[in-house]
């Protein structure tokens, strides 16, 4: 299985780069690429089962929309084709509508998904994160958001039978603090806010991604490790005194 | 001068001794109640006609004392917030307890420790000389975001007539306010520099203006070192204060300025703190002091113990260590620094992030972007996880590729210090965030009552 990490040398904070490198240490199977700000994305030409994007700076979000734009119909037809996609953190931003900017000014995404973020940069949001997995809702996913973003659906859209949530919060907020459905699966597309090492400290949400992708005998690295933090984390979590936003 | 700024002033003078007496810290307190009296309080004070600030991701304290120290051997009368907090309520403190019963400064000169976050709050209402950055790396990721970000607020919120002492070999903060006055100290090509980032933290790999791939002349960690951008002219600048020829042996560095060497005393032999000197004498050559008068200052200039601490018991060495819990960069340099001292070590992990443990939990998005691969090594040959988070570093360092049998892992730190094998000659390293001083007292106590008890 190959997988494409896009613009790592900026799409790189909070280590969500280790998603993948973790994903790489489950299986000798799984390949890793990368590419640049200034080369054409390899998904759109070569076989890449996962294509990876992370969080960014702000400046970084309109580099890549740059860097992208060229490309904005065949990587449509790629999603609406089923070409698998993550993305965390701030990476959904630039392939929404539009980032609203505190002056009110408005940075083009590529108008790919039926979405919007509003910045507020004086205001960073800060919140532990807990709750399941939206297709089954029974397994149990933790997770930290911190962003001076909050995403919104277009007027006319949301959640439907094609934009499924991906998690639903039992502690934290949704997509925006309005809701509980937190990111979004649309056709072979993840997108989630949840950001850093997901994969690492959520060992059950890895199996299913890894069976999802087709690799569904390979097993978590560091699985008893991993279960074993992830276990500690959901029941601190739970604590009804633990404080939650920041 | 109003009768609310008066009573402020008064109220929060009074509050002083009164906290002193009751055992709490009066670091913040006196400041944020002269701010809640009279909110523009911060504003109307008089503050020191000449004002050094000292900001940055790390280093900021240890080079805001290594100043006053310096200035205090130059013979020069300083305020410092040494014990203070750097945000507007600390540095309210600080000013309070200089002035006089009707607001007027004592002090000529001041040297102040600014939180990089808070520069919106402080610089509207004082006006630095100098501004000294020790660098700018990714630090809490709730609070601080990502460094482009601090650059940003410091861009727009540093005075225009302040003149800046900035880090050469940092390409982010030795951009900021691009169009203030400066001058570049830094230091010049060593053995051990290498060009491929060896570090997870690398937040310098495009071309500032155009976004080119940057090429690195040498790197010596992270982003810090000498690039050139692979397709537009933009490069590293040119040093005013280089810094050369470090002789760790005699404890020295060679910094030329003007065409001229100076040679002053280096009070630690981590390369982070010799930038701290760099910065130091930066400073000190920008406020006229004469190189041979500074070499003899800079000889009295010393890393708080706060730091950097070595406690012996039998043939057993207890070493503290700062590694700021949360902060990437910092764990990694300590981390650096003590896999390069001689010996075989123990490290003993307390970077739990404890003040975050009393009300929350902690972003441990970190523990990844921080070198715990630095710590598979042959000389380290146990590491202690403790404390609330000790699951989570156990994770971490086998992901890190070091051994589980080298790992021990015990939740309770007490227990932890009391448990785990400690043997004759053993050196054991204290990681420790500065919310955690208590616990380390407790735990160095109980290795150092081992090492007697046991013979050791």
């Amino acid at each position: 299985m190959k997988i494409e990490i896009l613009f790592p040398e900026i799409c790189n904070l909070y280590a969500d780069l280790q998603n993948i490198e973790y994903l790489r240490r489950c299986s000798p199977d799984i390949e890793v690429v990368t590419t640049d700000l200034h080369s054409a994305p390899k998904f759109l030409s070569e076989d890449i089962k996962l294509v990876y994007i992370g969080t960014t700076t702000e400046k970084g979000q309109e580099l890549v929309i740059n860097s992208l734009k060229p490309y904005t119909g065949d990587i449509r037809s790629a999603i609406e084709n089923g070409q698998f996609f993550l993305m965390t953190g701030n990476a959904s931003e630039m392939f929404g509508q539009f980032i609203r900017c505190d002056d009110g000014s408005e940075i083009k995404g590529l108008g790919i998904l039926p979405t919007y973020a509003v910045r507020n940069m004086m205001h960073r949001y800060n919140s532990l994160w807990i709750g399941q997995y939206s297709e089954d809702g029974k397994t149990d996913v933790v997770g930290f958001k911190s962003q001076f973003t909050q995403c919104f659906f277009m007027e006319g859209s949301g959640y439907n039978d094609s934009y499924k949530p991906l998690f639903k919060a039992e502690r934290g907020d949704g997509l925006n603090p309005s809701i509980k459905e937190e990111g979004f699966r649309y056709k072979n597309l993840f997108m989630t806010y949840l950001l850093g090492p997901l994969f690492i400290v959520n060992p059950l949400f890895t199996r299913i991604m890894l069976e999802i992708l087709g690799a569904a005998e390979t097993t978590p690295a560091y699985e008893e490790a991993s279960m074993a933090s992830f276990l500690k984390r959901c029941k601190e979590f739970r604590e009804p005194n633990r404080g939650f936003t920041y | 001068m109003g009768l609310r700024f008066i009573t402020a002033l008064w109220l929060a003078k009074l509050s002083i001794p009164v906290l002193k007496i009751t055992g709490h810290n009066a670091t913040d307190f006196p400041g944020s109640l002269a701010i809640k009296i009279c909110p523009d309080f911060f504003a109307r004070i008089e503050k020191p006609k000449t004002i050094i600030a000292v900001t940055g991701t790390n280093g900021k304290t240890t080079c805001a004392n290594m100043i006053c120290d310096a200035m205090e051997a130059a013979g020069i009368k300083v305020l410092c917030n040494r014990y203070g907090s750097n945000i507007a309520t600390g540095l309210s403190t600080c000013l309070l307890q200089a002035s006089t019963l009707t607001g007027k400064s004592k002090y000529d000169t001041a040297v102040l420790e600014i939180d990089e976050r808070s520069a919106p709050r402080i610089f509207p209402y004082l006006i630095p000389k100098y501004m000294c950055v020790t660098n700018l790396f990714r630090d809490s990721i709730m609070r601080n975001g990502h460094p482009d970000y601090i650059a940003g607020i410091l861009d727009k919120n540093i005075p225009k007539e302040t003149k800046l002492i900035l880090n050469g070999d940092d390409l982010i903060s030795g951009r900021i306010a691009i169009d203030n006055p400066r001058v570049y100290y830094g230091i010049d090509k060593l053995d051990t520099d290498v060009v491929e980032c060896e570090n997870l933290l690398n937040d310098m790999r495009i071309c500032p203006i155009c976004g080119s791939h940057l090429e690195y002349d040498y790197r010596r960690y992270h982003h810090i070192g000498k690039a050139h951008c692979s397709m537009c002219d933009f490069k590293s600048p040119e040093y005013d204060y280089e810094g050369h020829d470090i002789d760790f042996e005699k404890g020295t560095i060679k910094i030329k300025d003007h065409g001229e060497d100076g040679v002053y005393h280096i009070s630690n032999d981590s390369i982070f703190n010799i930038y701290n000197t760099c910065l130091v004498v930066a400073l000190m050559r920008e406020l006229g002091i004469g190189r041979e008068k500074l070499a003899t200052v800079m000889e009295s200039v010393r890393i708080p113990d706060t730091r950097f601490n070595v406690q012996k018991a039998g043939s057993v060495s207890v070493v503290t260590q700062l590694a700021k819990d949360k902060n990437a960069l910092a764990v990694t340099r300590a981390t650096d620094y003590v896999r390069h001292l001689p010996g075989h070590k123990k490290m003993f992990l307390l970077i739990s992030c404890y003040k975050d443990e009393r009300h929350w939990s902690e972003n441990t998005c970190w523990l990844y972007d921080c070198d715990f691969e630095m710590m598979n090594d042959p000389l380290m040959d146990q590491l202690i996880c403790t404390g609330p988070r000790a699951p989570d570093f156990y994770m971490r360092l086998l992901y890190a590729g070091i051994p589980k049998e080298k790992i021990f892992l015990e939740l309770d730190e007490h227990e932890a210090a009391r448990k785990f094998d400690l043997k004759s000659n053993d050196t054991v390293y204290i990681f420790c965030g500065i919310d955690a001083f208590d616990l380390v007292d407790e735990c160095r106590q109980i290795i150092k009552k081992r090492a007697i008890d046991e013979g050791l």
